[in-house]
């Protein structure tokens, strides 16, 4: 297989676009396609104090790393979750964070509940029963409390998160089963800003899973390979197992699906998130001061107040 | 092994293949996604039409991720 640009050979192939390119274009086409989108959507300008979260995973890694030669002003945050399973999971993630960081002269602040909070998520998990039923429901609530918060403390202008296509269509065929509409809304590249809550992008939103990780190969990141221990029943991997079988029957099924699920909302067939957050950000918890539904103490901080 | 196969290496696992045929069948063969892998050979990403060579050995990456 040849590069469509200049004939070489080609290092990938992506059916969907019906585009094969070399390294070498390869390597220029992907930030262009992800700075298309950021222009599009005016997700953040170079002017701005972007915060982008980290995993030490591909996705995030080669994010950081587009946004990066793109010339964007970022910071990074990774979230310790002090997830072991003999594999040292967390720890290991986060030296790839921070060898990442290092090498490229990139401020990278590091979150750890254990020590923030006393507990690692497997402990959470051990005692409240969100945890034993959704272990990665868990860690999603704690992450998104955790980002935000930093985000609003340090003053940045926006959070962006390394969620590629194949979430954001995992996440919409799990919603659209279960006909959630509130959180139908939740799939868009943007979700601006309101009280409480810090403007949070999504530039890799139409970037497959598969693109990321080859864009990370080629740029020779070292990242996390090992799946989260606590990831094998999840829910999420579950249907992108469906999605990727469809997928290699029919190329491109998940960019048609998010793609006219945002034709949809534009024609407005679900609340926008700012409708079905609207009541969200006028109530505080008392306790961290963090929007919340609840009446009472937010989610994150009931966690704690279990204790 | 024998001189016409060659090797896919996935998660630390080595698997026997065919040679002589692409990789999309190798993997096919093998029951394992062109879709949800990546492939390098010689420290090179590949593509899946790549035809794999006797004594490949071919390291297979997989992509996907989350919880």
């Amino acid at each position: 297989m040849r590069c469509r640009k200049c004939g070489e050979k080609a290092v990938i192939n992506m059916r969907q676009h019906r585009l094969s390119l070399c390294k070498q274009h390869y390597l220029e086409w992907l930030p262009n396609h992800v700075m298309k989108l950021i222009e599009k959507y005016e997700m953040f300008s170079e002017h701005d104090h972007i915060l982008v979260a980290v995993s030490g995973g591909k996705d995030s890694l080669a994010l950081w790393d587009i946004l990066w030669k793109l010339g964007f002003h970022t910071e990074g945050l990774y979230i310790n979750l002090g997830i072991d399973a003999k594999i040292a999971y967390s720890n290991r993630s986060m030296k790839f964070a921070h060898e990442f960081a290092v090498q490229r002269n990139l401020p990278l602040h590091i979150a750890d509940i254990k020590r923030d909070y006393g507990e690692s998520i497997r402990e959470i998990s051990a005692r409240t029963r969100r945890g034993r039923d959704k272990p990665c429901s868990l860690c999603g609530l704690i992450k998104r409390h955790i980002m935000n918060r930093f985000a609003l403390d340090g003053q940045y202008d926006v959070l962006v998160t390394a969620h590629n296509l194949d979430d954001e269509a995992a996440i919409l065929l799990a919603n659209t089963l279960d006909w959630s509409l509130e959180f139908l809304a939740r799939g868009e590249p943007v979700l601006p800003s309101k009280p409480g809550f810090l403007k949070k992008v999504k530039p890799f939103s139409r970037t497959y899973e598969r693109e990321a990780a080859a864009y990370a190969i080629l740029r020779n990141i070292e990242y996390m390979r090992d799946e989260c221990p606590f990831s094998i029943d999840s829910k999420q991997l579950y249907y992108k197992k469906y999605l990727n079988e469809w997928e290699e029957n029919r190329p491109g099924i998940k960019l048609r699906f998010y793609l006219n699920y945002l034709s949809a909302i534009a024609n407005g067939a679900f609340p926008t998130r700012q409708e079905s957050a609207g009541q969200l950000a006028q109530q505080r918890c008392p306790q961290c001061g963090q929007p919340t539904n609840t009446g009472s103490l937010c989610a994150f901080c009931k966690l704690f107040d279990e204790i | 092994m024998k001189e016409t196969n060659a090797t896919l290496l996935l998660r630390g696992k080595s698997i026997l293949c065919h040679s002589k045929i692409p990789l999309w069948k190798a993997m096919k063969e093998n029951h394992i996604s062109v879709s949800t892998h990546l492939a390098v050979r010689s420290g090179e990403l590949i593509t899946d039409d790549e035809m794999v060579k006797p004594g490949d050995l071919i390291e297979l990456i997989p992509i996907i991720s989350g919880g």
